[in-house]
Formats: structure tokens, C-alpha cells, sequence
């Protein structure tokens, strides 16, 4: 079923509005090649919940978008490599690297630079949807840039989704040349200087999504780096620190271990929190919600210092009379983050 | 910390106390109780314990319990000891039923944790709920705050809230979904604290 062009352009401009969950939509924008194509590594797709076969397709099909993007990427060193060292290395865990690994396995590779990827949200229903995290180091290991890509359904879906042939494999076959853009888009921008240093904990998820714990960790991280001009801990730094301090779960830390991590990891505010609800609705007339309460832990006094209830219940991004699609419940989710931020913002700006 | 008799006087009063009425209020339902001898102002840290749920919802428990945390920092009647902290220490102690703890237990749990009255609840209703297309939240919370040092219940309250406004039947309009439910139900109840 078509319907008339001057809907359908508005409907085509609403969609490209949601397909990005922080900011401005990452995988739409025009890639920013750095100067001289460099050569990369691409480091294996990571998953926090995504099925197996999820996880070859995309990289796969990120792996060929790279291969045809020269403008992107000099050379793609081969994947015989990569898995070589990071065999040698006895690396496993590649979402997120801390600056010392990044840099051994660059060094390794021949000073290339590194993208690491994880496919932290993959459903097909109520429609396609799947959210990556990626993150860019350089050769010395510096993380250049990281982008949290979403991209639901498919652009041509029509009114009324009467396509039917819409579903996951044809989101990442559609997606993966975007989001091979999106891994250059955030290229640079990480501002230097005298910014507020943080780290982000992981989220508690709610019961029905398991993966919605570590999604909000990761907007949340995105957020305090992109819009809030903080510095955030590198995952891989904290991983390690966990490591360190012996702390295998957060909720049966105790204060102590985590006053001893913050202060060995440098930095004074944590902030962490709980998704409690992550609901996309049922029926025909169902609205997503999505709630999430954040809290700032102070190392120095060993307290929480601030806590917020955000949450974002409704269909604001409703269109067309109730015939388009509600907002998803991960823009939500990242909508009520970026709210729960702004309020606690103070107490580390106020340092 | 303070001196636990002044929070609540001496046992030697509690056979006094006992014998008095305690002053209670009721509003749509809602119940409150608060010990005739509590200085609430005189607790500095509270812990909250993960709470009990007969809510068909088996997240309900921890949903509340994370709502509630966050309204008592917000309100800023106490420190609040942080959840993971709380779970530890519960984990520690091999305390595998919150809801039937002894006073020793309480007390041996508060001093982890550092704090002088801990407050244990249960999750009796818990749903979205949903009328006439209108979002219709039921929630049911029972929640006491006992101060460790006394081993007595200084604070009990029953509170409830369902159904939908006048105001949004009338109109259509979505009320409070369960979250915000929570949370407003949360204030209440804390309200009757700090009065």
C-alpha cells in the first residue's frame, strides 16, 4: 500500500528523527573520515544477549560495509590476525578495552587503530531493533570516540507495515554500512582539558529485559562523555579495577570495596543506578514506558549523594493520529537518562 | 551516632508506652502508626532491606524497594545505606528470610551497616492496571521502620492507592503509570514521617 508522497516524506523525516537514541542520530550523519584513511582492526562482535547467528551476520555484514568503504579504512588488517593475537594475549573480552591492552594488541598488529563493537540490544519484536556500542583507539591506546547506534525497523517500512519482510537479518543487511559510518562519526570529539572525571557503574536491569541494565549503563556513559562533558572511566579501566578489587556482582559489594575501587581507579563520583521498568507495551492502544532511578556515590565520604527518579511513560513520538509508531522504549529509556542526569549534574560539577 | 535511649526512650517506658493508644491515621484506607516515644529526628542513617513480595510481578519487590530509596534521599529525612551495601550485609549474615528477622539479627545487621533503624516492608499489590483504556496503577505496601537498638517497631504504615482520577476518566487522559505510582505512594507514606 503506497500512501501520498507529502506523508510519506514526513513520515521518512519522523523515522530518521528516531533512529538514533542519544543526540543527534550517529548512523545518519555523513561519515568523518579522518584525514588519511588509517588502517584498522576490527575486534570480534561482542553480545550481551544477542543469539549467535545475530552476532556472525553483523559481523559479517560490518565487516564487508568496511571492506567497501576505502574512504574509510586504508587497509583492514585480516581477521587470521586479530584472532592471533588475541589468542597469544589471552584476550577474551574486547567491548571494551583499557588503554594498556588496547595498545599491546595495536602495537601487535602493527599500530593500527582498533574498533571494538558489542551488539547490546537485538529484538524482533514488537519490531527489528538493535542497538551497538561501538568504541575507536588509536594506536596508543587512546580512545578516539565512542557511539551508541540504534536503528528499529526499516526505513521503507510503510504506514502500516504492511511489508512484512521486515526483520532482523534485513535491519543489519540495511544497517551495517551505517554503522560502519557511525564508527568514524564520533572520531576526535572527545574534548580534552579539566573535565569532571566519573565512572559509571553498571545498572541493575529490570526483571522482564535483562539487557536493559547494561544498556542504560552504556547511554548513561555515552551521555556524561558526549553532552555532559565529563570523563567517563574507560570500561576496559574498570573492568580491571572490578578485577582488582574483587568485586564480581555490585549489588554484593560492599561500601568499602567500593570506596578502595573509586579511589584506585581516580575518581571521586560514581554513578550508577537501577532500571525498574522497560515495558514496550501491549496492544494496539499501549504506550512504552520506561523508569530508571540514578544515583551519585561519593568515594570521599562513602554515601550517596544523589538520587533521581526519571522516567519517560507515553507516545510523544505518536504520529500521523495514532496510525505511526510510539516512541521506542530505548529512546525513552535514553530520554529519562538524560533527565536523571541533568539533575545530578551538580554535585559533580560543584566539586 | 547518637545515644540509642534518646531515640526511643528506656525500656522502663515501654511498659508505659505499650499501655497507650498509638496515634494513628487513616485516609482513603492508609494506616500509620507511630510510636508515641519516637524522635525521628534523632536517627541519622536508615537501612532499607530488600523487601518482601506477594505481587504476582516478581520484580515488584525490588522496583518499590529502589522507588522507595530514592524518595527517602530525597526527601532527606536520613542517610540511606546503599542497596548493595544492605544486600552484603544480609549475604554475610546468612540471612536467607528478611521478613522474620530476631531482634539480634536486626541489630547485628544495623551495626554493619552502620545504621541506626532499619525499615523491612512487603509488596502486597503490584500491578499496571489499566481501565477504560486509562493507565490504573494498583499498588498495596506495607512498611515499618524499627530501631535496632530497642528492637521496637517505631513506625508502621499500610498504604494503598488504585484506580483511576475522576479527572482522567473524564477527559480520557493516562493517570500516573506504576512508577510514578510508586513514587507518589512513596512520598506519602514518608511524609507521615516527617510530618
Amino acid at each position: 500500500m503506497r500512501f501520498p508522497a507529502t506523508t510519506s516524506a514526513l513520515l521518512g523525516a519522523a523515522l530518521l528523527g528516531l533512529t538514533a537514541c542519544a543526540g543527534p542520530a550517529p548512523g545518519d550523519q555523513p561519515a568523518h573520515p579522518a584525514p588519511e584513511a588509517p588502517s584498522l582492526a576490527i575486534l570480534p562482535l561482542q553480545g550481551l544477549v544477542a543469539e549467535v547467528e545475530d552476532l556472525r551476520l553483523l559481523a559479517t555484514l560490518l565487516r564487508e560495509a568496511f571492506e567497501s568503504s576505502p574512504e574509510l579504512v586504508g587497509r583492514l588488517v585480516p581477521q587470521e590476525d586479530v584472532e592471533r593475537v588475541l589468542a597469544a594475549g589471552r584476550i577474551r573480552i574486547v567491548d571494551t578495552l583499557s588503554p594498556s591492552v588496547a595498545r599491546r594488541i595495536a602495537g601487535e598488529l602493527g599500530g593500527v587503530r582498533l574498533l571494538t563493537s558489542s551488539l547490546v540490544f537485538a529484538s524482533a519484536e514488537p519490531e527489528p531493533t538493535a542497538a551497538v556500542m561501538l568504541r575507536l583507539y588509536d594506536a596508543s591506546g587512546r580512545r578516539l570516540g565512542s557511539r551508541l547506534w540504534l536503528r528499529r525497523g526499516s526505513q521503507d517500512q510503510d504506514l502500516f507495515g504492511l511489508n512484512g519482510s521486515d526483520d532482523l537479518d534485513l535491519l543489519f543487511q540495511r544497517g551495517a554500512p551505517r554503522l560502519a559510518e557511525a564508527a568514524f562519526a564520533g572520531f576526535g570529539r572527545l574534548p580534552g582539558g579539566d573535565r569532571p572525571r566519573l565512572a559509571v557503574f553498571p545498572f541493575e536491569s529490570s526483571w522482564e529485559i535483562p539487557a536493559s541494565g547494561p544498556l542504560a549503563g552504556l547511554i548513561a556513559s555515552h551521555l556524561l562523555e558526549e553532552e555532559f562533558g565529563s570523563e567517563v572511566l574507560e570500561p576496559g579501566d574498570l573492568n580491571e579495577a572490578f578485577l582488582a578489587a574483587r568485586i564480581r556482582y555490585l549489588r554484593l559489594a560492599g561500601v568499602e570495596e567500593v570506596k578502595a575501587l573509586g579511589r584506585a581507579a581516580g575518581v571521586r563520583w560514581l554513578v550508577t543506578g537501577s532500571v525498574l521498568d522497560f515495558d514496550f507495551g501491549k496492544g494496539a492502544e499501549a504506550t512504552p514506558s520506561v523508569s530508571v532511578v540514578l544515583r551519585v556515590f561519593d568515594v570521599e565520604s562513602g554515601q550517596t549523594v544523589a538520587s533521581t527518579l526519571a522516567q519517560r511513560h507515553g507516545d510523544d513520538g505518536e504520529i500521523l493520529f495514532g496510525a505511526g509508531r510510539a516512541d521506542h522504549p530505548i529512546l525513552n529509556l535514553a530520554d529519562a537518562i538524560r533527565v536523571g542526569l541533568e539533575e545530578l549534574q551538580p554535585t559533580w560539577q560543584g566539586s | 551516632m547518637k545515644h540509642p535511649f534518646l531515640r526511643i526512650l528506656g525500656t522502663a517506658l515501654l511498659g508505659a508506652s505499650a499501655l497507650q493508644l498509638p496515634s494513628c491515621a487513616s485516609a482513603e484506607g492508609n494506616v500509620v502508626y507511630i510510636h508515641p516515644l519516637a524522635d525521628f529526628s534523632l536517627i541519622e542513617r536508615v537501612g532499607v532491606l530488600p523487601l518482601e513480595n506477594l505481587a504476582t510481578d516478581p520484580s515488584a519487590g525490588e522496583w518499590v524497594r529502589q522507588v522507595l530509596t530514592n524518595e527517602l534521599l530525597a526527601q532527606g529525612l536520613f542517610d540511606v545505606v546503599e542497596p548493595w551495601e544492605m544486600n552484603r550485609a544480609v549475604q554475610k549474615l546468612g540471612i536467607s528470610e528478611v521478613g522474620t528477622l530476631s531482634k539480634d539479627q536486626l541489630r547485628e545487621l544495623a551495626g554493619t551497616v552502620e545504621a541506626q533503624a532499619l525499615m523491612v516492608g512487603t509488596v502486597l499489590q503490584f500491578n499496571r492496571g489499566r481501565t477504560s483504556n486509562v493507565s490504573s496503577p494498583e499498588i498495596a505496601l506495607s512498611l515499618r521502620m524499627v530501631d535496632v537498638e530497642t528492637g521496637l517497631v517505631i513506625w508502621s504504615t499500610t498504604y494503598s492507592v488504585s484506580g483511576v482520577s475522576f479527572g482522567n476518566k473524564l477527559t480520557g487522559t493516562d493517570g500516573p503509570d506504576l512508577t510514578a505510582a510508586t513514587a507518589l505512594l512513596c512520598r506519602d507514606l514518608l511524609g507521615t514521617i516527617s510530618g
